[in-house]
C-alpha cells in the first residue's frame, strides 16, 4: 500500500512539473522558446523630452483634418526610429491611424491608415497632382536634409475595402548621391487626394567618410554582376537598371546605431528564370570602390 | 514522453499489484493498461484477483497519464512555418535570411499578450501535415505565419508543401478544423485567386494575408518580419501594419519585389492584439 501511495504521489508530481518544465524547454520545434518581454517602456524610467501629452500634440498638429477620440499605445523602442511615441488612435471620421512620433524631437516619423477606405468616389487625382499634394505636405514637415524626387506609383487596392492609392518617393541625397534606405514616402488617397500615409526614415549620418566618387564605374560593375550570375547559377542576365547609391550593410541601424555605409552600384536585372516566374527584376549591389559583391535578391 | 510516464506508472505500480495475490488472466479484463504493459513485456501475467479498488485507481491514474498529461502540456496557440527555407537547400545565405526573418516573426507573434506559444515548425511534409500543424493548436484563436512556394491551377490559388504537395481550397475545406483568427500565406500567388483565402475565412479566420502575384523570397521574408513588427501593438489595423511594412521593404531593398502585390481577404480593420479582447 505504501508503494502505491507513493507512486500517486510521484504520477502526480509528474503531472504538475511535466507541463511546467515543457513550457521553459529551450527547444524549437513545437515549442516556444523565448518569454514576453513588455512592449511599450515605462516614460518614468526613460530619459525622453517628449511627454505622451506633447507626442499626441504633435499627432494631431502634423497629421492633416484629424480629430482625436481615443488613443492606446506608448513609448516604445523601435529598430529603426529609437525610442518613439507609437500610437494607434481612433479619428473622429471612423479611421484607426497608426502614428510614430519622434521621443526626442516631437517629430512625425509615420503614420498609416488615413482616408484608407474605398469612398467611391472620383477627384480625378492624376499621378502629377499627387506628385504635388505629397510635395506641398513634405514643405510643412520639418525634414532638414535635401530630397530628390524619385518617382510616383499608382498601387491597386489590398482588399475589397480599401483604396488604391499613389506612393510619391523621395530620396535622401547626401553628397548629391541617393541614399537606398533613407529618404520620405508619401501615400496620396487616388479618389480625394488626401494624404494617406507618410514615413521618413532618416538613419545615416550627415557626414559619410567614403569617397563619394566611385572607383568602378557603371560597366564593370555591371560585368561583374553578369560573371556571378553566370559563374554560380549558370544564367544571362538583362541588366533593367543600374545606379549608384549610399547604403548602410546594417540597416536597419538607428541613427545611433553603428553604420557600415558603403558606396554600391545598385543593379536590377531579369534573366530566364525570372521571367518565368513572372517576377520582378532581382537586385544586386557592388561595392563602387573595391568592386566586391555586396547582397543579391534573386529568388522567387 | 508520455508513453515513457505511462511506462514508468506501470513500472511502479506492478510490482505492488504483484504482491497483492494470485495471477489470473480473465482478471485483465476491464484493465486494458494492464494488458498493454504486458504486451510489452513489462510484467507478464501479475493481475491481483483480491484487490479491485487499486487496480480501479491504477488504472484512472494511468488514463490521467495518457490524457491529462497532453492537454496541459498542449499550450502553443500560434504557429510558424519555415518551409520556403526548406525548399531551397543549396541557398544557405536564402536559408539564412529566411530563418532570421521567421525568428523575428515568432518573436513578435509571440509577445502579443494573449498569444501562449508559438509551434515552430521547420517546414511541413505535406499539405496535410501544415493543415495537421493547425489543427494540433491549443485553442481555436490562431495566428498562423507560413513562408512556401505556392501557384495557381487554373482559377485556383494553392500553397506548395515539402512533398511538392498542393494545397488547395478544396483542401482547407476538407481537413481544417473551425480555427482561425490570422494567416499570413507568405507565397506567389497565394491571394491571386481568393478561393484559398476565402475557405481559411470560412473556417473561422477572421483575415488571410496572401500575394496576387510573384513575390520574392527575401522581399516576402522580410515584409512578413516587419508586418509582425508593427502589428504585435495594441490596436494596429492589419491594413496598416501591413502598408508600413511594405514601405519598409522599399527602404531596405529598394524595391518591392513582388510584396506590393499583398491582398487582404477578411476584415482589413482586425488587430492582432485589441485592446477590447
Amino acid at each position: 500500500m505504501r508503494r502505491i501511495l507513493i507512486g500517486i504521489f510521484i504520477i502526480f508530481i509528474v503531472l504538475v512539473t511535466v507541463p511546467v518544465i515543457s513550457f521553459a524547454s529551450p527547444v524549437a520545434e513545437g515549442e516556444e522558446i523565448t518569454l514576453k518581454a513588455p512592449l511599450y517602456l515605462d516614460p518614468g524610467g526613460e530619459a525622453v523630452s517628449i511627454t505622451r501629452e506633447d507626442a499626441l500634440s504633435s499627432a494631431e498638429t502634423n497629421i492633416p483634418d484629424i480629430t482625436i477620440k481615443k488613443v492606446t499605445g506608448g513609448l516604445i523602442q523601435d529598430q529603426v526610429y529609437g525610442k518613439i511615441w507609437q500610437f494607434s488612435v481612433s479619428t473622429g471620421d471612423g479611421d484607426t491611424i497608426l502614428a510614430g512620433i519622434d521621443a526626442g524631437t516631437g517629430a512625425l516619423d509615420f503614420y498609416y491608415g488615413k482616408a484608407d477606405k474605398k469612398t467611391g468616389k472620383n477627384g480625378g487625382i492624376t499621378a502629377d497632382k499627387a506628385k504635388q499634394i505629397a510635395g506641398d505636405y513634405i514643405r510643412t514637415q520639418n525634414i532638414g536634409g535635401d530630397l530628390l524626387f524619385d518617382g510616383v506609383e499608382y498601387r491597386a487596392p489590398h482588399a475589397r475595402d480599401l483604396a488604391g492609392k499613389y506612393s510619391v518617393h523621395f530620396w535622401r541625397i547626401i553628397g548629391g548621391i541617393p541614399c537606398l534606405s533613407n529618404g520620405v514616402r508619401v501615400g496620396v488617397n487616388p479618389e480625394t487626394g488626401e494624404v494617406m500615409s507618410y514615413l521618413k526614415t532618416w538613419t545615416m549620418p550627415e557626414e559619410i567618410s567614403v569617397n563619394a566618387t566611385p572607383d568602378i564605374q557603371d560597366d564593370g560593375a555591371q560585368q561583374i554582376v553578369r560573371n556571378l550570375m553566370k559563374e554560380k547559377y549558370s544564367t544571362d542576365i538583362t541588366i533593367a537598371s543600374s545606379k549608384l547609391v549610399w547604403m548602410d550593410l546594417n540597416d536597419p541601424a538607428g541613427a545611433d546605431d553603428p553604420h557600415d555605409i558603403r558606396l554600391t552600384w545598385w543593379i536590377r536585372f531579369t534573366d530566364p528564370y525570372l521571367q518565368e516566374n513572372e517576377a520582378e527584376p532581382g537586385s544586386a549591389w557592388i561595392d563602387a570602390h573595391s568592386g566586391v559583391f555586396l547582397k543579391k535578391a534573386y529568388f522567387v | 514522453m508520455h508513453f515513457i510516464l505511462c511506462i514508468f506508472a506501470c513500472e511502479f505500480f506492478l510490482p505492488s499489484l504483484k504482491d497483492l495475490g494470485s495471477h489470473r488472466s480473465e482478471d485483465r479484463k476491464g484493465y486494458p493498461f494492464f494488458g498493454v504493459a504486458s504486451a510489452f513485456g513489462l510484467r507478464g501475467g501479475i493481475m491481483a484477483q483480491t484487490n479491485r479498488r487499486v487496480y480501479t485507481l491504477s488504472t484512472i491514474l494511468i488514463l490521467l497519464c495518457i490524457f491529462v498529461i497532453p492537454c496541459v502540456n498542449a499550450y502553443n496557440d500560434c504557429l510558424v512555418d519555415r518551409t520556403r527555407a526548406y525548399q531551397d537547400p543549396t541557398e544557405p545565405a536564402l536559408t539564412n535570411y529566411i530563418n532570421a526573418r521567421m525568428d523575428e516573426t515568432k518573436s513578435s507573434i509571440y509577445s502579443i499578450f494573449w498569444v501562449q506559444g508559438v509551434s515552430d515548425y521547420s517546414y511541413s511534409s505535406t499539405d496535410q501535415d501544415f493543415i495537421g500543424h493547425i489543427n494540433g493548436l491549443s485553442s481555436s484563436t490562431n495566428i498562423v505565419a507560413v513562408q512556401s512556394h505556392g501557384g495557381t491551377s487554373g482559377s485556383s490559388s494553392h500553397l506548395t508543401f515539402g512533398d511538392s504537395s498542393y494545397l488547395s481550397a478544396s483542401d482547407v475545406n476538407s481537413w481544417l478544423d473551425a480555427v482561425g483568427y490570422f494567416i499570413f500565406a507568405g507565397a506567389c500567388d497565394s491571394a491571386k485567386y481568393s478561393d484559398l483565402g476565402d475557405n481559411f475565412v470560412d473556417k473561422g479566420f477572421n483575415a488571410y494575408l496572401g500575394y496576387s502575384d510573384s513575390v520574392q523570397t527575401i522581399f516576402n521574408s522580410e515584409f512578413c518580419s516587419e508586418f509582425f513588427g508593427r502589428a504585435k501593438y495594441l490596436d494596429v489595423p492589419i491594413s496598416s501594419a501591413a502598408e508600413y511594412a511594405l514601405e519598409r521593404v522599399e527602404n531596405e531593398l529598394g524595391s518591392q519585389g513582388g510584396t506590393e502585390n499583398y491582398e487582404i481577404i477578411g476584415d482589413t480593420d482586425l488587430c492582432l492584439a485589441p485592446s477590447n479582447w
